[in-house]
């Protein structure tokens, strides 16, 4: 017999995803889900803001620009000036032109790296969680030994070792990344099959693909989303590591390439600053922006980071102890 | 078993008047418990019951003054008479100093995870001696020792399990051993929330035995709290009946037991199906228990009563006594037994019509 | 509060009726992770040796207290656990509880859970729970026939308005609605078996007759069998018009569950009686009533040999600790596992 001093239908985390009916409804639910959670704390509110920025950025500026990041002047080495806001290379390219190319080349392979990473560990977590047994440990030993062999060292020979591109450095990532949240998600899928309504489902017949991805996969939406938000940033840090070593390809610019190319012509040893810091402090801002919203998350999951708001109270005779 | 009209004040050990105990949320404030009065006599097994939610545990814990905020006390007195004293003292007037005090020495709490609570790495006699060491200063370590072996033997469990850590202790013995810790500095009142719930019979059957057993031997008082209704019959002198935050109905276990007076009352009894006797349908209540954010106005109990009339709606009832003239101490809050709404209170078998008419059709919210 | 002609309608005994579900001498081990000290896999032996069988229309209670493998039998008899040994024969088949067969199995046979704040999935509405068992089965084939049947669904558990609870989630409904939610989506899949595993020791008390009630009438209107899992002896008589006492994984006692109760035979059936609380017994030396043995369920990793009841039992005998006693027939349906009343090794037979 559970005893609950206050009565009424104890009320779920409101941010469990809901979906209903009609579909309109659903992605309204999810806009409403989004925007009280912007609106209630400020950390993913500033977060959301500057992650948007970004993102804008790296849709809107290269169409609003339509130059040639890589077209060359015979400007060498300007500091910045009104014709050029970030100032220019050695060989006279204008820097804040290749920054806008850049955000939309490591904003987005960043965030579909993440989003790959993500779903390779939700796969691995939900399948070795539910199944247990030799799958389980099968998985688990792949986990155990991908989480114990370092991660960028293997990614510089993985990047080094195959055809240079994007691509290879999407997938040397995608494979030296997953195995933390997988780790995550199979604790906590291990803990939710013993969960009631999962043992109902199989009383009812339900398939097992559908008791993963329909009936526990919607309850650990939130520690996904977190997941996703943390391994982005890890994911963007990486990405520019391979890219300033010169495992990119570095005829595109990204803020990685640009780090790069700056290495190559001395720029920190010359005082060149106009050249190194843009790149550099986009991918903290990047950072901090998902950070924030990181934090913001686990204090909406966890009440007790909440900050109390404080209770008004009038004619209250005793507090009490 | 009742007490007469002779021991009216010398044998009162605690008294509650007007207690009021809010949750302050941020959707409304929740009225737990809600001007609430009632007498402890010394000695005296009083048995608290309602469903979850009626308020049971928040008093038990207001009057040991163990709620937390958002929980408030914002009215009432909690009276507490010691022995050989003739001044009594308001509980909640108490410093903390004077509240650690009384605390243990004169009320111990039994809660209803208690057993859950043992210390896992410490063993059961240093966890009894800590409590001695805490509040009996004076004591030596050997005469601490004697007393813990000595309250051990008093619930019944052997004097070599001094030394056992409660992972080796089954759940009744860690019960058990909790009961002794609140023994330890023979309080005057034991407060019990759902003791024996997480046991199963054969166990909760012992440890009540038992209880009854140490009332009788050490002349304590408890409040027992429970949701089973057919359990504290059996072992509580008198019981009260809390819906809603109140209390609906006080009378002697033999009272209640043969003749429930408030509709609530019946049917709380009527949801335990008998050991013996004819098997019949029964009923149990329809409905839910109120939201306490916004109990229904008049008699809270009236949206699920089936014996309910046009007063119930509007007009709260308060406890008196059902019929006139009769001095045994029991109270009813039903307008059914006030003569001003209706002349002719209604019997045990009127209230049982009323409820055997909702077996067949059963339809609920 | 005797002097009610309101009776508990029974189904006559008719022993003759074809069974609907047995189960045949099961037995359950959960092999334990570690090793012991001689090398031997360690195992919890929760299930020995248990055999019931469910007719059409009636219900059966199943009674031990925590730790006495009720709920493992519910479980195997669900097809969530495979028997270590012994057989479940549905209609008098071999019921083939491989993983391609299970669901036709399960189409028969449904599992109602304890806890009704966990067993509703917190992310999905009502719809969805009943829509799809009713999708599984094809009992639904479109979306207007899916609606239409859970709305008969709804209005069948008494959840009504029906359309209003349709679109609810959990947390929005009650502890006994969200039982009837439960009990709708086992009747979704239109059983003939309903195993209910403590479906009402979750609920406020005020409300537990209610579900008992409704599965009561759902049992009669649709001739259900029905396991009814407890540890309240006196919700078993109340409910049940059979029970099966179990103690610690075995099989103690058996029959109509009024006479089970009113004349218990196993020392631990009495004991269990004993115990239970009951107003009716209010009498002024009420303290003066002792129980006949003490103490709690043993390990059922290393359980007491034979007669697992032995070590506590007032009326132990040296064969007791030897082997388990077998079955004794003991008239009008009545069985027992004691040496006390079978085998002719006791002349004693203790009173109730």
């Amino acid at each position: 017999m559970k005893t609950q001093e206050i009565s009424g239908p104890a009320s779920a985390a409101p941010f469990a995803l809901q979906p209903g009916d009609p579909i309109y409804a659903r992605v309204l639910r999810v806009l409403l889900m989004i925007w009280h959670a912007m609106t209630t704390s400020r950390k993913v509110a500033i977060g959301s803001a500057i992650v948007a920025f970004f993102i804008l950025v790296g849709l809107f500026g290269p169409v609003i620009m339509n130059t040639d990041p890589n077209a060359i002047s015979t400007l060498f080495i300007t500091p910045p000036t009104a014709a050029h806001w970030l100032g220019t290379t050695v060989v006279g390219q204008d820097i804040f032109t290749q920054l806008i190319y850049g955000t939309r080349t490591s904003v987005f392979w960043g965030l579909g790296t993440g989003v790959l990473v993500t779903l390779l560990s939700v796969m691995v977590g939900l399948v070795a969680g539910y199944f247990g047994g030799w799958i389980d440990d099968v998985l688990t030993l792949l986990t155990n030994v991908s989480l114990v062999l370092p991660a960028l060292p293997l990614a510089i020979v993985l990047a080094a070792y195959f055809p240079r591109g994007s691509l290879t450095i999407c997938l040397v990532i995608v494979f030296t990344n997953w195995a933390w949240q997988a780790r995550v998600l199979r604790a906590q899928t291990l803990s939710m099959r013993s969960r009631e309504f999962v043992t109902a489902a199989r009383t009812s017949g339900e398939h097992t693909w559908r008791i993963i991805f329909v009936e526990i996969f919607p309850n650990e939406i939130g520690i996904v989303v977190a997941g996703f938000v943390s391994t982005t940033i890890y994911v963007i840090l990486t990405w520019t590591a391979l890219e300033f070593l010169g495992l990119g390809d570095r005829t595109i610019p990204s803020w990685g390439s640009i780090l790069y190319w700056a290495q190559q012509a001395g720029a920190l040893g010359g005082g060149l600053w106009w050249w190194f810091i843009p790149p550099g402090a986009c991918i903290a801002l990047l950072g901090a922006g998902l950070s924030l919203i990181n934090f913001g998350i686990d204090e909406i999951a966890d009440p007790r980071l909440r900050r109390e708001r404080p209770v008004k109270v009038k004619n209250i005779k005793k507090a009490v102890a | 078993m009742t007490d007469k009209q002779a021991d009216t004040q010398a044998n009162t050990l605690l008294e509650v008047k007007h207690l009021n105990v809010d949750y302050l949320a941020s959707n409304g404030t929740v009225h737990a418990v809600t001007d609430v009065n009632f007498v402890l006599r010394r000695g005296e097994i009083l048995g608290l019951a309602g469903e979850s939610g009626s308020g049971k545990s928040t008093l038990a814990y207001a009057i040991t003054r163990l709620l937390r905020p958002p929980a408030m006390i914002t009215s009432g007195e909690i009276l507490y008479y010691p022995r050989g004293d003739d001044d009594s003292c308001d509980i909640l007037q108490l410093n903390s100093r004077q509240l650690r005090s009384i605390r243990w020495n004169d009320l111990a709490i039994v809660f209803q995870s208690a057993m859950n609570a043992l210390n896992p790495v410490m063993n059961v006699g240093a966890q009894i001696m800590d409590v001695l060491r805490a509040h009996r200063p004076e004591m030596g370590p050997d005469s601490r020792k004697k007393r813990a072996i000595e309250l051990l033997q008093l619930v019944g469990i052997a004097p070599d399990r001094l030394r056992s850590y409660p992972h080796e202790l089954s759940g009744g013995m860690r019960q058990r051993a909790i009961i002794a810790i609140a023994l330890a500095l023979s309080p005057e009142i034991l407060i019990m929330d759902e003791p024996t719930t997480a046991l199963d019979v054969v166990v909760q059957r012992e440890i009540l035995t038992e209880i009854i057993r140490l009332r009788e031997q050490l002349g304590f008082a408890v409040i027992f709290i429970t949701h089973d209704l057919s359990l504290l019959l059996e072992l509580a002198d008198n019981v009260a009946i809390m819906y809603a935050g109140r209390l609906v109905e006080q009378a002697s276990s033999r009272d209640l037991h043969q003749h429930p007076r408030h509709p609530y009352s019946y049917g709380l009894l009527n949801s335990f199906p008998a050991l013996h006797g004819p098997l019949r349908r029964m009923s149990g209540i329809h409905g839910s228990p109120p939201d306490l954010r916004a109990v229904p106005p008049g008699c809270a109990f009236h949206p699920r009563c089936p014996l309910v009339f046009s007063p119930c709606r509007t007009d709260l009832p308060l406890l008196r006594p059902p019929v006139q003239g009769e001095d045994n101490g029991r109270l009813v809050a039903c307008h059914l037994y006030d003569p001003r709404y209706n002349a002719e209170p209604p019997s045990t078998t009127d209230l049982a019509r009323k409820y055997e008419a909702l077996v067949e059709g059963s339809v609920t919210q | 509060m005797n002097d009610l002609d309101l009776a508990v309608e029974r189904t006559e005994v008719d022993y003759h009726a074809a069974p609907i579900l047995e189960a045949v001498h099961l037995r359950k081990l959960f092999p334990l992770g570690a090793m012991s000290a001689f090398g031997t896999k360690q195992a919890v032996h929760a299930v020995e040796d248990v055999s019931l069988t469910l007719y059409p229309g009636r219900a059966t209670a199943l009674v031990g207290e925590s730790g006495s493998g009720k709920t493992t039998v519910a479980r195997v008899l669900a097809g969530l656990y495979t028997p270590s040994s012994g057989s479940i024969r549905f209609r008098g088949e071999p019921a083939k509880l491989t993983s391609t067969r299970l669901r036709t199995y399960r189409r028969h046979v449904q599992l109602i859970l304890q806890d009704p704040f966990s067993s509703l999935n917190p992310v999905h509405d009502v719809r969805y729970h009943l829509a799809r068992p009713l999708r599984i089965y094809g009992h639904a084939r479109n979306k207007t026939q899916e609606t239409e049947n859970i709305l008969s669904l709804l209005n069948r558990v008494n959840l009504s308005p029906a359309e209003q609870f349709i679109q609810k989630y959990p947390h929005q409904l009650s502890g006994g609605q969200r039982q009837r939610i439960a009990i709708a989506r086992a009747l979704a899949v239109q059983p003939e078996v309903l195993l209910a595993d403590e479906p009402v020791s979750m609920l406020d008390v005020s409300i537990r007759l209610d579900i008992l009630n409704l599965l009561l009438r759902l049992k009669a209107e649709e001739h259900l069998a029905l396991l009814f899992i407890t540890h309240d002896i006196a919700t078993a008589r109340y409910f049940a018009e059979d029970m099966v006492v179990m103690y610690a994984g075995q099989m103690v006692e058996g029959g109509p569950s009024n006479d089970v109760i009113q004349q218990p035979k196993h020392p631990y059936t009495q004991l269990l009686i004993s115990a239970a609380p009951d107003p009716g017994r209010l009498d002024p030396d009420k303290s003066a009533e002792e129980l006949p043995a003490r103490g709690e369920i043993p390990s059922l990793i290393h359980p007491p040999t034979g007669c697992r009841f032995h070590p506590r039992c007032p009326h132990a005998m040296p064969v007791c600790s030897q082997r388990f006693p077998p079955r004794t027939e003991l008239g009008g349906g009545r069985w027992t596992h004691c040496f006390l009343y079978g085998d002719g090794d006791s002349e004693t037979s203790p009173s109730a």
